[in-house]
């Protein structure tokens, strides 16, 4: 909070904040601003992280014993696979995306929305409508094919609502394609002048990337799922051996959409992670082509490695060798970021705030989970620890350890931004923390339960195995305790008598921080005009002000 | 500061044209993928099952078949054209306006060629 | 559990300590790599916060032979580690020669086991130690997965499809054996146990376990389905029916209608029995009826291992 830029329009001048523009109902369910229809997003995927949380809770709770006491079979088999759904489709690929990638993209680079702003807000109505079709089959009793509704368990045997939550996430597929289509039209063709694309924020690189992979690969989780589908519904042999399909089919299908999934799940935390270091450290990125790169390259090596997931399935052993392959490569551009922040580090000028303590978090949790991913990679270790517990710690120190720390992370650091107020440090310093350890003694247990070989998805399991799902347990307690915490005290801090935030609290660089916060509803007071390199620490006025 | 509205986002109509082509274009991709899918799935059954598969295809029925076709060829030259008369008509077009939606009819002629 | 560290499972066999050894050591390399970075950062964060008066001179902010020497160094470094651990692979699907032949078939919620001899078995394996063995695989529903921690092996058990994995357990216990891919409510529960026996052991309980009853080997469980199934109206020699003759087919190339060679393998049998028309044989109609809807994947390995049995022109059936 060292330098505070000086404004020709002092912010009490300014035009109204977004929040201000309108406080009806109409207002805010059909707006076009794309400031709104983050916030739309935000309290809908905060919606649904609790039903996924709750799931999960159901889960940890039954693992306490090992008789599978709580659940019964069907009951364990459909929590399992309503969290992975919920979580997956409802939470995690929209949540950074739609949050803080709709109220961010247009005002990093200097546009005045996105480039399609209707579609925007279709987006978020696809996303509901689905999103109200899966909250249908949940409270009706759930599916129980795990999220990777193999088959032809899920085609022919399954039981639960395998076609309603079918259709419920081919919906939810077309709110990521629009998005991924207007992020690209967007960075295309709205940069403000002098936004050269050497001059762009790593969280547009990011966010880039991850648009194509949405664009690509989601229409193929459509129409695997429709076949799947229509397997079930009309009989047609594609899966089922028993009128000539094939299971493995199904599988190549699937993956070649979910593993580039799990990379929509992760690069735009890898963005958000690149500002928040450099935020805090005051200090441009080392390597900026590098990083920049480097999330394209997780974008499109990610499409060619869907075979690991199908090591031991009966597919062919060369074809098993090319992934493995395939699978270290794509670790390279992840591993240059995590060396690129690191020397990011090296005389720098640091400010150990809550969005640091969460970005060094994740990349923590993010190498160790990459890393297991490589012991995953490699075949012979693969046959052993697949389908086990081991896997299951490994996406979550990814996806949870790495993609949600990178959103609390980023929503701290924008709320002053997004809200015009400020949370409390201390509390967030607490909540940062307290996940972090929470976290590992959930997870890491985990790692040991799978090479000891506890399969996944069971609920019975050998009693010797008590003491560790005991240990993950009390873990998870302790990281609910740490999500609720950001949950009170950001509310808190919307009520009247909460701090205003002045425009640049971190003294960072980038367009967002040069507007008021909140932004006025058009985002800048006239146009704004780049001039010089991204994260152009000391801050000295990065941009001018054209005001023409 | 009415023509600045009017392609907000954009400056200018022609910039707004530019995007939207792009974006059709990136439309187009994603649903290149998506029959891409299928027609993936529908290779690999081929490949496995040849003698049934061409068997399969000896059930086919030709009318059918014809007049589906014929039925998809002109319903996308009538999209074509109701999208051409629509951009004829002038006023009556949906314009982008401030941060709220608004929706209003193009004019009915053209809504009969989009029903055909 | 029997023996080893705590927390590691026991090593049943000598691939089984060769992956302890592969993870072990590409553990510790990452760790030599991983702990530096870990380090500095930590070092970094401390040394340059704010609030300190420290020389920040001249940060570097880009240097290309740095960027590529951590890109490649680390890279090749694992690529090591990728040939070790695909050679271990590929061992699990080389059989030796002499290794016995035991067909599993898993179906919701058991596992089945055929010995060749006839000795049939629910939910535990008998297998002596000290001698490859090799499990012939598949589902009866859906897809399910053998998984013997010990052994550090897993292979999926495909409907429709044959899948195979060998091994050559050392140490004579008992280990769990698990099904490791989710196929429906009783999952949890669908576990079983992998005996092995020294040898004494196994050839006093083979004595007392052989012929399944009265149903004699596997083969000769296979001849009298064959029978009575009226295979030998059409393959037999005396029939007016034109089928292509079936003696010591195993093994030899069969010439395809669609113009490919394929050789009979167990994978190919059992489709020309469930499956008939999807590969016919060159000069022959697609006229064989499937027996999918009668014949369980026991009785599909039993035909096989009869087929396997049989040669060509003396023993035509």
């Amino acid at each position: 909070m060292t330098d505070e830029p000086r404004f020709e329009h002092p912010p009490e001048e300014a035009a109204t904040s977004y929040l201000a523009d309108g406080y009806s109902l109409r207002s805010w369910f059909l707006t076009t601003d794309h400031k709104r229809i983050a916030l739309l997003y935000l309290v809908s995927i905060t919606f649904f992280f609790l039903v996924g949380a709750g799931a999960a809770a159901l889960i940890r709770l039954d693992l306490l014993t090992p008789q599978g006491d709580l659940l019964s079979n069907d009951g364990y088999n459909r929590a399992f696979s309503i969290h992975g759904i919920v979580m997956v489709w409802f939470f995690l690929i929209p949540a950074i995306p739609n949050v803080l990638g709709n109220f961010l993209v247009p005002i990093m680079i200097g546009a005045r929305d996105l480039a399609f702003p209707r579609l925007n807000l279709l987006s978020w109505y696809i996303y509901i409508l689905s999103g109200l079709l899966t909250l249908y089959v949940v409270v009706g009793g759930g599916v129980d094919t795990g999220w990777t509704f193999y088959t032809p368990l899920s085609s022919v045997y399954a039981n639960g609502a395998v076609v309603a939550t079918i259709v419920a996430v081919f919906i939810s597929g077309f709110s990521t394609i629009l998005t991924g289509l207007n992020f690209i039209v967007t960075i295309h063709k709205l940069r403000a002048p002098g936004m050269t694309w050497s001059r762009l924020p790593l969280f547009i690189w990011s966010h880039y990337a991850v648009s194509i992979i949405f664009v690509l690969a989601t229409p193929v989780l459509a129409i695997t799922l429709l076949l799947v589908a229509a397997e079930r519904l009309i009989g047609i042999g594609v899966f089922d051996p028993r009128l000539g399909g094939d299971p493995l089919l199904f599988q190549h299908l699937f993956w070649f959409y979910s593993h580039p999934a799990v990379y929509i799940m992760v690069l735009p935390a890898l963005g958000v992670v690149s500002e928040l270091i450099t935020a805090a450290a005051h200090k441009r990125i080392f390597g900026y082509w590098f990083v920049a790169f480097a999330s394209i390259a997780i974008a499109v090596i990610g499409f060619m490695v869907w075979g690991h997931h199908m090591f031991v399935s009966g597919q062919s052993v060369y074809a098993s060798a090319v992934f493995s392959f395939l699978s270290i490569a794509v670790a390279v551009p992840s591993a240059i970021k995590v060396y690129n922040w690191t020397v990011t580090l090296y005389k720098a000028d640091i400010a150990i705030d809550a969005p640091l303590l969460f970005a060094l978090g994740f990349i923590g949790l993010f190498v160790a989970g990459g890393l297991t991913g490589l012991m995953l990679a490699m075949l012979a270790i693969d046959v052993h620890v697949t389908d086990t517990y081991f896997v299951v710690a490994h996406f979550h120190y990814i996806m949870v350890g790495g993609s949600v720390t990178a959103f609390f992370g980023g929503l701290h650091f924008w709320w002053p931004k997004i809200t015009g107020r400020l949370y409390n440090e201390t509390l967030a310093r607490i909540a940062a923390i307290l996940i972090l350890i929470g976290f590992n003694i959930t997870f890491f247990p985990q790692f040991m339960l799978g090479y000891e070989g506890m399969p996944r998805r069971y609920h019975v399991y050998p009693p010797e195995f008590q003491v560790l799902h005991v240990i993950s347990s009390m873990g998870a307690a302790l990281l609910a305790i740490g999500y609720a915490m950001p949950a009170v005290y950001l509310i808190w801090s919307l009520l009247p008598g909460g701090r205003r935030a002045p425009a640049n609290p971190w003294g960072a660089s980038g367009l967002e921080w040069t507007t008021s916060s909140p932004p006025p509803q058009h985002n800048f007071i006239g146009q704004p005009v780049v001039v010089r390199q991204p994260y152009d620490y000391p801050l000295a006025h990065p941009v001018s002000r054209d005001d023409g | 500061m009415a023509e600045e509205e009017r392609f907000a986002p954009f400056a200018d109509a022609a910039r707004a044209r530019d995007a939207d082509r792009l974006g059709m274009l990136i439309f187009l991709a994603s649903e290149i993928m998506l029959f891409g899918g299928i027609f993936a799935a529908a290779l690999a059954l081929r490949l496995e099952h040849g003698p049934d598969y061409a068997a399969a295809a000896g059930h086919l029925k030709l009318w059918l078949g014809t007049a589906n076709t014929a039925i998809l060829l002109t319903s996308s030259l009538m999209a074509a054209l109701a999208a051409l008369c629509a951009a004829a008509s002038g006023p009556g077009r949906m314009p982008y306006s401030g941060t709220t939606l608004r929706i209003l009819p193009p004019s009915w002629r053209c809504m009969a060629l989009i029903a055909l | 559990m029997s023996g080893g560290i705590l927390f590691w499972p026991p090593a049943a066999s000598h691939h089984a300590e060769q992956v302890d050894l592969l993870i072990g050591s590409f553990g510790a390399m990452t760790w030599l790599l991983t702990l530096p970075v870990f380090v500095l950062m930590a070092w970094f964060t401390i040394r340059y916060r704010r609030s300190r008066d420290v020389n920040r001179d001249h940060a570097p902010t880009r240097n290309l032979w740095v960027e590529l020497g951590w890109s490649i160094i680390p890279f090749i470094l694992t690529l090591g580690f990728y040939v070790w651990a695909t050679m271990l692979f590929l061992d699990i699907y080389r059989p030796p020669a002499d290794a016995v032949p035991i067909h599993v078939v898993a179906k919701q919620w058991m596992w089945k086991f055929q010995h060749p001899d006839g000795a049939r078995e629910i939910n535990a394996l008998h297998v002596p130690a000290g001698r490859p063995v090799k499990l012939i695989m598949t589902s009866e529903d859906v897809i399910h997965s053998f998984y013997v921690p010990a052994l550090r092996v897993k292979q999926d058990l495909v409907p429709g499809r044959y899948t195979s994995l060998w091994f050559d357990a050392e140490k004579p216990g008992r280990y769990p054996l698990r099904c490791a891919e989710f196929c429906g409510t009783d999952h949890s529960v669908m576990g079983g146990m992998l005996i092995v026996m020294p040898p004494q052991d196994y050839a006093a309980w083979l004595a007392r376990n052989r012929d399944g009853g009265t149903d004699g080997t596997l083969a000769q469980a296979g001849a009298r389905l064959f029978r009575d199934l009226g295979c030998s109206g059409c393959h037999g020699a005396a029939s007016t029916v034109k089928a292509p003759p079936l003696g010591g087919i195993f093994g030899r190339p069969v010439a395809l209608s669609s113009g490919d060679t394929l050789i009979a393998d167990d994978q190919y049998l059992s489709d020309s029995i469930l499956l008939p028309n999807k590969q016919v044989v060159a000069g022959y109609d697609p006229i064989m009826p499937t027996y999918g809807n009668v014949l369980r994947p026991e009785q599909v390995n039993a035909l096989v291992a009869y087929l396997k049995s049989t040669r060509a022109s003396k023993d035509s059936p």
